[in-house]
Order: structure tokens, then C-alpha cells, then sequence
């Protein structure tokens, strides 16, 4: 039995799809792959230590399997397989374990039978974390189960025994270092926004501040990859919020919309969420607005969204607030300045996770000239393939993530758009690589720097 | 009464009894465990925000779609078309079975007997061949899938191959046995076992045969992957916009 949907692999025009389907000998195979684990000293700043064993896991596993979510999702399985080729990671390992249903296999059979002693974490290890929790499977599956909440109780689990990549320790170090997932401290911010608006005035020939800082009504969370490799999505942030006169500021205490606690652990999601909470009390807003990071948002909407609310202030994401100004015809734009056609891609977590599938299209449509939507978009979009802090820029697992992210590429390419619109700062740094990797013609850009090219200050 | 009667009658009770404390302990144990030990499904106070659903009634519409229609398998046609066959089919000929009760109510609003055996034995047949055939074409599925293989368990395959079996006996019974036995003889039996008051077991193989099919199957359901049928309303990912903060 063949499942049609791989044969994309074969139309890589890289030419390496043939060479890819060599590796993959058997049905378990990918779990040869692998970020690389932490070492001690890291595991030490964020307050970790790598202890436990198998029957550690068991018993905090099946602790964690008498919630809510779990017993549904562990009990009510029919192994019907429908998930099977929905999952983009499935869809370029063929590996059974990197399906959804597989996956959960892995932890269903400890869950059924409390018999088992026996348990390789190493392979547990691996296939959890090249899951990008990007809940694809939980709209194909006739039950809805959600296999990314099923990823979270697990990496929850192997967090507290210190089993977690050392790429997602990095980051979430920083976040406690600085405040955002760069390790920008406040020097560094503040020299990139000096950087940024004399740019800005060689663009537009304009004064246009970046307040860093500062009291506001309005408190903007970039990610903080806008800052320094995204600056056009910045630029867009900033030419915005200056042509609707708002009295807005970043803060170099919170400039980070992403939020890796959500592949981590419940603790770093919350701690990070209050920190931008704390921020946003301190500088005394009424409003904090999200930049353009699709987990973020899905953290930000499920949980600051209503830490915020405790202290009478709002949450907004850029989009809903570019659009609310656009149709007020508060902002003049210019389509022909974006003269192409483009399509937009959903980050996973926007549409299946953040509720925002409506508003990035309607500007989307208001700043370019001609949109075409691709195959599989909304609540079906493909995941870009790093998800899940699956973003590491490791040799070994370099390939496996271009791979990953390929059915996104290619749909996106088979609609014969010349750029794909994605805003989310992970897809950011992941299509990039990906289209790169693929040799694909595509161009890849985020959404609010398209309006930023065609707004007229 | 004789002691098969005894045996299978209380076979029958025991798989009432096991069916309804099992279907609930799982359903009551769905709704009311724990989020988490915050509260939260890890931090989250919902899991789901399908886009689009803002309205509790978008929820239930959701629900509802994939239950009744499949609409989630929309990209794998001829498994969305056999499976619904498989379980409409399956549904209708349960619920067929009340006529072996409802047939004295039937004839008093002026159907004729005639009528209802004849209605009964062309769309009983014809749904148990549909049923038969589309179960196992599910079973060919999973066993020419290799990727299906490799995560079926016992489990899977014993549900669909008692099923199967319960379908079959019930399509020779009807083949084997003449009309009226059904209505006549198996109905007030039936009956009697519902209203606490059974009567001898009517003494056919392929009846009892059919018989013991149904209620193992019965004990079955909360113990297996039948369970899927009551889980829609249960499902956190598909009810979470029920669940306030």
C-alpha cells in the first residue's frame, strides 16, 4: 500500500527526493534522527537536572494520564489510520511512528497495559520531538483527537527528567536571561532600533520612531527575530502604528512573541506569559499588540489573553489591528506597490490553534495586487516543518527538517504564486531553508511587511 | 425453564449490566476528571479554537457533521463511503429490530402482515449483505495497509470480525428460519427478557448462536475500541468553547 500524497517527494525539484526515499528502509526508521540532546550546564539555567528512568516516566506518565484530554485521547483511538498521511512528518519519513497514530501508539501501549516496565526513551525522545504539534491530525481524526496535546503531556514529562534538545534549552535560557529568545539585552535593542529608523528614514524620507521603553497606550510584542533578521516585518509594525499617531512602545523586557514554553513544559509557558504580563502593567498600556508568530499567538490568546484581562488590559494581534485601521480607511495603500501574485499560507497555530484565519487574508487582499489560495489552507494548512522547536540549525538535522517542511512548499508552489506570505516568525526561518533547500522558485515574505511596502506615509 | 434458558438469560443480564456500568464509567469518567492539576489543559483553559467556530452552535455543528456524515475523512473518498455504509447500515438494522416488538402495534394501524415481513425481509437482507461486504472491505483495509497493520492490535481486528459474525448469523437466521419464527417465537422472547420476565430460549441454533453473538458483543463495546461512539460529545478538542475560564 502506497499513500499518493508522498509522491511529492518525488517532484522536489532539488532532485534529492529519490535519494531521500533510500534512507527510508523500514517503517521505523527516523528516529535515527534527532536533535541534539542538552548538556548538564544548560539544563542548570533553566532550573533542570537530567534525572529518572524508564519507571520515572511510567509513573509520571500515567499520573498525567488520569486528565481530562489524555483519557479521552488514549482510550477512544480506532485505529481507523486516517491520520496516517495527513501528518506532514509522516508524509516525508514514511515512518510509522512519526504518524499521529503512531506517535501515540508509543504511549497508548504504557497507558493500556500498567504491566509494562520496559520502556526506550531514547526512542520516546525522538519521535516526541519530531512531532511539531501543529494539530493537523486532530481535524482529520473522526474523534478529534489532538496528538500535539498528547506531544505536550509527554515533553512536559521528559522536561521535568531533563530529556529536552539542547536548542530548546537555549532559547528558553535566553528568554530568562533577557527576555527574548535572541539574547538581545537592552544595548543591543536599542542600537537596532537606531539602526532601524535611520533605515526608515532613508526609506520614507520621514521621522518615524521606535519607542523603546517608554509609557504607552499601546505595547508592542515583536518576536524578536523582527528585530534583527525579519526587519521588514518591523519596518511594516512600525510605519503602521506611526501613520495611525498611536502612543505605542516596545519594551526591551518583553520583546518576544514567541512563547517556547509551549514546547516545553507548562511552567516556561506561564512564566513567559507573565512576563510580558508584568511588562505590560509596569509600562501602564491599555492594549498589547502581537506581532506575527504563529505559537505565540496561540499562547498569547490562550493564556496572557486572559492574565491581561485580570489587570483591565486588552490583547490584539497586529492583524486584527492593521485591519480594523484599513477598513476605517485610516491607512492608505498603494496595491500596485506589491504587483505579483502571492499566497498566503496559514501558520498551523493561527488556524487551528489562534482563531485568525480571516483577517491576515482580508489585508492580505487590501496591499496586493492578485492572492490564489493553495490546495490545503485554514484549519487543513500544512505545517512549515519546524515547529514544535524543531528549528535547530544542526548538520544531522538539517535534511530532516527541509523535508519536513516540503508538502507546505509545494503546495504553496504548485499554485504558481511567486511568493508565499506567511506570518509567523518560525516559518520565517524555517521556508527560507526550505525552498532553498528544494531549489524551488518562490519567494517567502511575512505579512505585515507587505504593508509596510504599500502604505503611503 | 430449562438450564440453557437459564444460562443464556443470565448471560443476557450480565451483558445489560456490564454494558451500561462500563459505557458510563467511561463517559462519567471523560466528563468530570481533572483539566490538569492548574485547571488547564497545560496552561490552557481550552484546546480547540477551530477558526471559525465562535458559536457554541458551530461546536455542535462540527459535532454532529462528523458523526452523522464523516466529514472529517473528506480526503480518503471510498473509505468515507464504506465506513458509512458499514455504520448506517449497522444502526438501521439494530433499530429494524424493534418491528419484532412493534408488529401487533403495526397491524392495529392497519398494516398488513403481509407488508411488514415482506419490507423487513428485502431491506433486512439487503442491508446485512451491505453491512457484511462493506465490514469486510474495512478488514482488507487494515490487514493491506502495511502502515494499518503495523498500529492494529488485537482489538481491532476483534471487533470488526465479532461484528462481522453478528451480521452473518443474523442473515442466515433470516435465510434459515421462516418469517413467523422471528415474530412469533424470538420477538416474545425478546420481549419477555426486557419486561424481567424470561421465557424459555427458543430452542434454533443460528437464533442462539446470534444470540450470544450480541450480547459478547455487548460486554464487548465498554471494554474496546467500540467505545469511540460515545466519545464525540467528550472530546475536548471538538466541545472546548463549552468550557469557560
Amino acid at each position: 500500500m502506497k499513500y499518493s500524497i508522498r509522491d511529492i517527494i518525488l517532484e522536489s525539484p532539488s532532485g534529492k527526493g529519490e535519494e531521500w526515499l533510500k534512507r527510508q528502509k523500514s517503517l521505523e526508521w527516523s528516529y535515527e534522527i534527532n536533535e541534539r540532546l542538552a548538556k548538564d550546564e544548560q539544563l542548570e539555567k533553566i532550573f533542570l537536572k537530567r534525572e529518572g528512568k524508564e519507571k520515572d516516566f511510567l509513573d509520571a506518565f500515567l499520573k498525567l494520564g488520569n486528565t481530562k484530554a489524555l483519557r479521552n485521547f488514549m482510550e477512544t483511538c480506532m485505529h481507523c489510520g486516517i491520520c496516517i498521511d495527513k501528518c506532514h512528518m509522516f508524509i516525508s519519513t514514511g515512518d510509522i511512528n512519526n504518524s499521529p497514530v503512531g506517535r501515540a501508539e508509543l504511549v497508548r501501549r504504557i497507558y493500556k497495559d500498567p504491566r509494562v516496565k520496559n520502556v526506550d526513551l531514547s526512542k520516546i525522545y525522538s519521535y516526541y520531538y519530531q512531532c511539531t504539534e501543529c494539530r493537523r491530525c486532530a481535524v482529520f481524526c473522526p474523534n478529534g483527537i489532538d496528538q500535539s496535546e498528547i506531544t505536550r503531556n509527554v515533553r512536559n514529562v521528559l522536561t521535568s527528567m531533563g530529556i529536552i534538545p539542547e536548542y530548546v534549552v537555549t532559547t528558553l535560557a535566553q528568554v530568562y536571561r533577557v527576555g527574548n529568545n535572541l539574547g538581545l539585552n537592552e544595548k543591543a535593542i536599542a542600537s537596532v532600533v537606531n539602526f532601524l529608523e535611520d533605515d526608515l528614514k532613508e526609506e520614507t524620507g520621514k521621522e518615524l520612531r521606535i519607542p523603546l521603553n517608554s509609557k504607552a497606550d499601546f505595547l508592542l510584542i515583536p518576536s524578536s527575530t523582527d528585530l534583527f533578521v525579519n526587519t521588514d516585518t518591523m519596518k511594516g509594525y512600525t510605519k503602521v502604528l506611526n501613520a495611525l499617531n498611536k502612543k505605542w512602545t516596545i519594551s526591551s523586557r518583553a520583546t518576544e512573541a514567541a512563547n517556547f514554553g509551549l514546547f516545553a513544559s507548562e511552567k516556561y509557558l506561564r512564566d513567559f506569559g507573565n512576563f510580558v504580563v508584568d511588562e505590560a502593567i509596569s509600562l501602564g498600556v491599555k492594549t498589547v499588540v502581537w506581532g506575527e508568530c504563529g505559537h505565540g499567538w496561540r499562547s498569547a490568546s490562550n493564556y496572557v489573553r486572559y492574565e491581561l484581562a485580570k489587570n483591565g488590559i486588552e490583547l490584539m494581534h497586529i492583524h486584527q489591528f492593521t485591519l480594523k485601521a484599513l477598513e476605517r480607511g485610516q491607512l492608505k495603500v498603494d496595491k500596485n506597490k506589491n504587483d505579483d501574485l502571492f499566497n498566503y499560507h496559514d501558520p498551523c497555530n493561527y488556524a487551528r490553534g489562534g482563531n485568525l484565519v480571516n483577517e491576515p487574508r482580508e489585508i492580505l487582499k487590501m496591499v496586493v495586487r492578485e492572492t490564489v489560495e493553495a490546495k490545503y489552507t485554514k484549519e487543513e494548512t500544512f505545517c512549515c516543518g519546524a515547529g514544535g522547536g524543531l528549528l535547530a540549525d544542526e548538520k544531522n538535522w538539517n535534511e530532516f527538517r527541509a523535508w519536513a517542511g516540503w508538502p507546505a512548499v509545494y503546495y504553496s508552489w504548485k499554485t504558481g504564486a511567486s511568493y508565499m506570505i506567511s506570518p509567523c516568525a518560525i516559518d520565517k526561518a524555517q521556508f527560507p531553508y526550505v525552498i532553498d533547500y528544494h531549489k524551488v522558485p518562490l519567494k517567502m515574505k511575512g505579512l505585515m511587511d507587505l504593508v509596510g511596502y504599500a502604505l503611503e506615509i | 425453564m430449562n438450564e440453557i434458558s437459564l444460562i443464556l438469560d443470565a448471560y443476557f443480564y450480565i451483558a445489560i449490566t456490564v454494558f451500561l456500568l462500563g459505557s458510563l464509567y467511561y463517559i462519567i469518567s471523560w466528563i468530570f476528571s481533572k483539566k490538569g492539576i492548574t485547571n488547564t489543559y497545560l496552561g490552557f483553559p481550552n484546546l480547540f479554537t477551530y477558526p471559525g467556530q465562535v458559536s457554541k452552535w458551530d461546536a455542535i455543528k462540527n459535532i454532529l457533521k462528523r458523526i452523522f456524515l464523516f466529514s472529517s475523512i473528506k480526503y480518503d473518498k471510498s473509505t468515507r463511503i464504506i465506513s458509512l455504509l458499514f455504520h448506517y447500515s449497522l444502526w438501521i438494522i439494530i433499530f429494524a429490530h424493534f418491528d419484532l416488538f412493534l408488529e401487533p402495534y403495526l397491524v392495529s394501524i392497519g398494516i398488513g402482515i403481509q407488508t411488514i415481513e415482506t419490507i423487513s425481509f428485502f431491506a433486512g437482507n439487503t442491508l446485512a449483505i451491505i453491512f457484511i461486504f462493506s465490514g469486510l472491505y474495512l478488514l482488507y483495509r487494515r490487514l493491506s495497509n502495511v502502515y494499518l497493520r503495523k498500529i492494529s492490535n488485537i482489538d481491532d481486528y476483534l471487533s470488526l470480525i465479532l461484528l462481522l459474525l453478528f451480521g452473518f448469523t443474523g442473515l442466515l437466521m433470516r435465510l434459515l428460519l421462516p418469517s413467523f419464527y422471528a415474530y412469533n417465537v424470538v420477538g416474545p422472547f425478546i420481549s419477555s427478557l426486557f419486561s424481567f420476565h424470561p421465557t424459555d430460549i427458543p430452542i434454533a441454533p443460528i437464533f442462539i448462536t446470534h444470540f450470544i453473538l450480541a450480547c459478547t458483543l455487548v460486554i464487548y463495546m465498554p471494554l474496546s475500541k467500540l467505545l469511540h461512539m460515545f466519545s464525540f460529545f467528550t472530546n475536548p478538542t471538538l466541545y472546548s468553547i463549552f468550557h469557560e475560564r
